[in-house]
């Protein structure tokens, strides 16, 4: 999966999160929070459990870091490595 | 009903020194620890109450609170609530409890079955009512509960590190949502592995469910844990604590009904259940109340600051 379909499907999914706000631009740096979809920690959650529907991946708690939901780009970069771990599994 | 036994030792590496009390105790601390516990313990109950009498607003709030519940004379129990506050003070702060084997006396623990079974975990829903600390006495007792919450000596004392890393104790904290984010998704995850996960059912944080209307006032209880459940698919277990005869009663209650997927009727069915148990505690024990008749947060007023779960 490219980097372009990951971040359309991390918009797409914020969009329909319940509680979130039509951001000015959506891109990479489009905030999941304030300043963009205006995501609460509970919408972030319910995001990142829709992306791991979505990507077929599981989230290691352990290993989250808050910096990781900054913005679409950060969550997608999250997302693409949870999928190279899952192509080339250790 | 069972009483307090340890099912597993889940002391684990928090210890009673961990925990402060409220911040403006902060620079109290090291004078009170020195004093003989019985005197420290006395003192804060004497300063609450006296602190009551001299500043109007608070006994005029606790003889409110008082006259509403029809329980005897307004006086006494406006004065045994300012003294259970100064009690509940020296329990958050850990006054007098210089270990865990201290911690763990003179407690009684009813209903730990329903969460002792084969499927073991699931939610503990306690409320800011009565003594506090419930979930860190629990551990005590050896029941592996995991704390949360915004935890703010975490920050500065690094004795928190080791149980933060291995998620005897997820924090919630103040700031950016993405921060409460990651401790929620730690959270479900702790649940889904079937951990036993303390959480507040009201308090500063979140937005708001619902609110049980109460003769002082209403409890508003928070979306958080029922997002939670939902999100888990995991048993909720309220958990009510109240002090009787020296003594620190834990009440674990049966299961709420099962999470349903829909938001709405799930938040229903949970007000539903909760509602006569806080109505109970409430008529039962008025004088321990102390985050009722003197909100430590106000949910209404948005310069608190009180931030989103």
């Amino acid at each position: 999966m490219s980097n372009d379909e990951i971040l359309a499907a991390i918009i797409e999914l914020a969009d329909s999160t319940e509680g979130a706000t039509k951001p000015h631009t959506l891109d990479a740096e489009t905030p999941l929070s304030e300043g963009g979809f205006s995501l609460d920690s509970l919408g972030l959650i319910e995001l990142l459990m829709a992306c791991e529907d979505r990507f077929g991946i599981a989230l290691d708690a352990s290993e989250l870091l808050p910096q990781q939901l900054s913005t679409v780009g950060t969550l997608a970069v999250l997302i693409q490595s949870r999928l190279a771990d899952v192509r080339t599994p250790s | 009903m069972a009483t307090g036994t340890a099912v597993v030792s889940a002391r684990g590496t928090i210890v009673p020194g961990m925990f402060g009390g409220p911040g403006r105790l902060a620079p109290w601390l090291p004078m009170l620890r020195r004093l003989p516990a019985p005197v420290a313990r006395q003192l804060l109950v004497a300063l609450a109450v006296g602190d009551g009498v001299a500043r109007s607003g608070r006994l005029h709030r606790a003889l409110s609170w008082s006259e509403d519940q029809h329980a005897g004379s307004k006086w006494s129990l406006a004065l045994r609530l300012l003294a259970n506050h100064g009690r509940f003070v020296a329990d958050e702060a850990m006054i007098g409890i210089p270990d865990v084997d201290t911690l763990q006396r003179d407690v009684i623990v009813h209903g730990a079955e329903h969460f002792e079974g084969p499927t073991s975990g699931g939610l503990l829903l306690g409320f800011h009512l009565g003594p506090p600390r419930t979930a860190y006495v629990l551990r005590a007792l050896g029941y592996p509960v995991r704390l949360t919450g915004r935890l703010e000596g975490a920050r500065e004392d690094e004795r928190w590190d080791e149980a933060l890393k291995t998620g005897e104790a997820v924090r919630l904290p103040t700031g950016a949502p993405r921060g409460r984010a990651e401790g929620l998704h730690r959270i479900r995850t702790l649940l889904r592995q079937g951990g036993l996960v303390y959480l507040a059912g009201d308090g500063p944080f979140g937005r708001e469910a619902f609110r049980i209307d109460l003769p002082g006032g209403p409890l508003v209880v928070r979306l958080g844990w029922l997002a939670m459940r939902r999100l888990a698919r995991v048993p909720t277990f309220p958990v009510f604590t109240y002090r009787e005869g020296g003594r620190r009663v834990i009440v674990i209650h049966p299961s709420l009904p099962q999470p349903d997927a829909d938001s709405d009727r799930d938040t229903a069915q949970c007000q539903a259940a909760l509602t006569p148990l806080v109505e109970s505690y409430v008529r039962r024990y008025p004088d321990q109340c102390r985050y009722l008749a003197f909100p430590a947060w106000e949910p209404d007023d948005p310069s608190s600051g009180a931030p989103d779960v």
